[in-house]
């Protein structure tokens, strides 16, 4: 295999997998490299028609797996059926200088595979935060610059959704959604009655409801809402990098894709001022590779970018890559999930669900949109789930046990939960570093994390819990119950930043484009180059971000430019 | 004979134990699980007779991949901690200990009304050790009726390719 590129990417997740669409579709030869193995869509995904009972421990990990990844099993999606797609605690160390969770998964697809799949737009209030509110620094896109890259990627990926003409959370290019039911849409008129500025709307989701020639092309069928997306679709019903960006940059032939290759660095030229490849390492045979391109993309998941970049130290760069300005690695946020609310409704005891969906509903941020209204900045959006409750007596044994097992019924009563989404705010103090002694099997520096809530966080908690508390107490609901669920930060799973965007290169590392100040023909587009990170879950927006990124370098390699 | 040998090879699997059969009159399977190491033939029999006791259900009704005991022994075997599980097999012990002592016979042997009554004289005592170990064994029996396919998709409208979602349905009464 040939080692010079036009393109090299980091990373095969579903940023890495846009660009590699993206160059490989344009002519480029470009090099895709993976730190884990490679996962094919559908043959790699071995549990995916597994039914319920065909799992030896019926989902559960064993108290062995539990002890061993303290970390990964703090994750939902961390069960039997899906445990291999993640990264295990002692195989990748890295250094918590506060309690951290960072929950990885190592393989060519990445968390694309397990994702969430909620796919909601940033609006303009989000892009425009930080300048209005003092944090961070302003953004130098605002919604206008990525309105038409959210629809480009929507048509690709698939996004069930309803048009509901929110300011807040603008709407896309949507497949049909799937129905609402009797408590979701009840809870949505009842708090429509009570608050002008609050919206219960069906949360919009990366999965096929209806077919088009786009994602026949794909091979992607509809999704059959089995809700065990986590462990791969053999139907290809959600999107991931896997089913669709990658096979398509294949198909191209100007694609390679490269697994078991982990980047140690990127590698500067003093002399032509710029980058010009990448050292990897086999993560096999350890040994190491260098691999030259014209251009630079580092999408290797937020946290690990910031380790590439601080460990590709150059005469020109001696603090990593781009560094001059002291800030790479800082300004690390997260989103808050700290704050559950859970109830009970006795209004639709006649009605029940039949089936199945692979979503819940949302409530936008409504809180500090138009004006500062609270003592804590910024706010948070919420999920909104109703169930019908189950009712099974497991009181005594034998028969009389049996017999209760087999009497189960529903209640009448439906179980309403929401959780919080928090906007953290970007400081200097949560920041991720390279330990200086202790490195990883293939001699990189480790990742130390130290990140955490503050005071605003806490008060947004609060706040969740008493607006929440009202809008239930306004729609009937009973037995309501605030939790705290201790959640960690890195458990959300959407950490961002270390790599910001901006419009100094005093106080940023990347400009508009996603281009490195310092660095022209090094592009970061992953969840590293966020400069703030509002409450929607981010993953679309990566996704945006790396088209509109890699169609910049595209237009500028075209002309020569870099 | 034959599917049976097959099944209990299945069993073996299933379980990541190692499935020795011994050829005599009686062909006894016997599973082993690497953190329940004293956990004999005759042991997984009382296991089944506690569980049949605990939660009776007609397998052929309900059917599984595994027989309940070794469900049970696997879970109690790879998911409890090493604390719980010498608590289970403390408790285990004790209970055999108790039968000895009251009964003179083995469980087994009792008639169906003292089974009953030994179980229910603890199963309610959830801190003593013998309540310790029949409610384990309890609630494992329960995870292993309610994930069998014919009670998942029966009694919990369990479907695995639904394909629709209906958000108002009438309650048949």
């Amino acid at each position: 295999m040939t080692n010079t590129f036009d393109t090299i990417i980091v990373g095969a997740g579903m940023s890495g997998g846009w660009s590699a669409k993206e160059f490989s579709e344009q002519g480029f030869k470009t090099l895709l490299l993976e730190r884990g193995p490679n996962v094919e869509h559908p043959v790699d995904f071995p549990t995916t028609n597994m039914q319920p009972w065909e799992f030896k421990h019926r989902g559960q990990l064993t108290s062995k797996e539990i002890e061993d990844n303290p970390v990964a099993s703090s994750c939902y999606a961390f069960r039997e059926d899906a445990k291999h797609f993640f990264v295990k605690d002692k195989d990748h160390a890295y250094g918590q200088v506060k309690p951290f969770d960072w929950i990885r998964g190592y393989q060519v697809g990445g968390k694309s595979i397990m994702w969430a799949r909620q796919v909601q737009r940033w609006s303009h209030f989000d892009f425009e935060g930080p300048a209005r509110d003092g944090f961070a620094v302003d953004w130098p896109i605002r919604y206008n610059d990525l309105a038409d890259w959210y629809t480009y990627v929507e048509r690709f990926v698939g996004v069930s959704g309803n048009k509901d003409g929110l300011d807040v959370l603008p709407d896309g290019d949507f497949l049909k959604p799937w129905e609402s039911n009797v408590v979701e849409k009840y809870f949505s008129q009842e708090v429509k009655k009570y608050y002008k500025d609050r919206h219960v709307i069906y949360g919009r989701c990366a999965h096929l409801t209806e077919s088009r020639p786009i994602f026949i092309e794909q091979g992607r069928g509809i999704c059959m809402s089995r809700r065990i997306c986590q462990r791969g679709c053999s139907l290809g019903g959600y999107f991931n990098a896997n089913s669709t960006l990658i096979p398509w940059g294949l198909k191209t032939g100007n694609l390679t894709l490269k697994p078991n290759s982990v980047v140690h660095s990127i590698l500067y030229d003093e002399d032509q001022k710029k980058a010009i490849g990448v050292r990897v390492i086999d993560s096999n045979s350890k040994v190491s590779q260098d691999y030259f391109a014209k251009v630079v993309f580092v999408s290797a998941s937020t946290l690990n970018t910031n380790l590439i970049l601080l460990n590709s130290k150059s005469k020109r760069f001696p603090n990593g890559l781009g560094n001059d300005n002291g800030l790479l690695g800082k300004f690390i946020a997260f989103h808050n999930y700290r704050a559950t609310i859970n109830a009970e409704f006795e209004g639709f005891p006649q009605y029940t669900t039949e089936g199945a969906k692979p979503t819940s509903h949302y409530i936008p941020r409504f809180r500090n949109v138009y004006r500062q209204e609270t003592d804590f900045l910024r706010g948070y959006a919420a999920g909104f789930g109703a169930q019908p409750n189950r009712e099974t007596n497991k009181e005594g044994f034998g028969a009389e046990l049996s017999n209760q097992l087999l009497s189960t019924k529903e209640t009448g009563v439906w179980n309403v939960n929401s959780h919080m989404m928090g906007e953290t705010i970007p400081k200097e103090s949560n920041l991720v570093s390279l330990d200086q002694e202790k490195t990883d099997a293939w001699g990189i520096p480790l990742l130390n994390i130290d990140v955490d809530y503050d005071d605003n966080d806490e008060k947004m908690i609060q706040d969740f819990y008493e607006q929440f508390s009202e809008m239930y107490e306004k729609s009937g609901f009973v037995n309501i119950k605030t939790n705290d669920n201790g959640r960690r930060p890195g458990n959300d799973i959407h950490e961002m930043g270390g790599v910001r965007m901006g419009k100094n290169p005093k106080t940023s590392l990347l400009n508009a484009w996603n281009q490195m100040h310092e660095c022209k023909n090094v592009f970061v587009t992953d969840g590293a180059c966020m400069t703030s990170t509002s409450t929607q879950n981010p993953s679309l927006t990566f996704m945006a971000i790396t088209a509109r990124a890699a169609n910049y370098a595209i237009r500028q390699m075209k002309k020569g430019l870099i | 004979m034959i599917r049976r040998r097959k099944a209990l090879k299945n069993i073996g699997l299933l379980t990541g134990g190692m499935l020795s059969i011994t050829y005599s009159c009686n062909i006894i399977p016997e599973i082993s699980y690497i953190n329940l190491p004293l956990i004999d033939s005759k042991q997984q029999e009382l296991i089944a007779v506690i569980c049949n006791l605990l939660l009776p259900i007609k397998s052929e009704t309900f059917p599984t991949p595994e027989s309940r005991e070794h469900f049970v022994l696997s879970m109690v075997n790879d998911c409890l901690d090493d604390k719980e599980r010498i608590k289970f097999l403390d408790g285990f012990k004790t209970f055999q200990i108790e039968i000895i002592k009251n009964k003179e016979r083995s469980f087994k042997d009792m008639f169906l009304e003292d089974q009953v009554d030994f179980i229910a004289k603890y199963i309610n005592e959830k801190k003593s050790e013998i309540g310790v170990f029949l409610n384990h064994l309890k609630h494992y029996s329960i995870l292993h009726f309610e994930t069998s396919e014919n009670y998942m998709k029966s009694y919990l409208k369990f479907e695995f390719m639904p394909g629709r979602y209906e958000g108002t349905v009438l309650v048949k009464s």
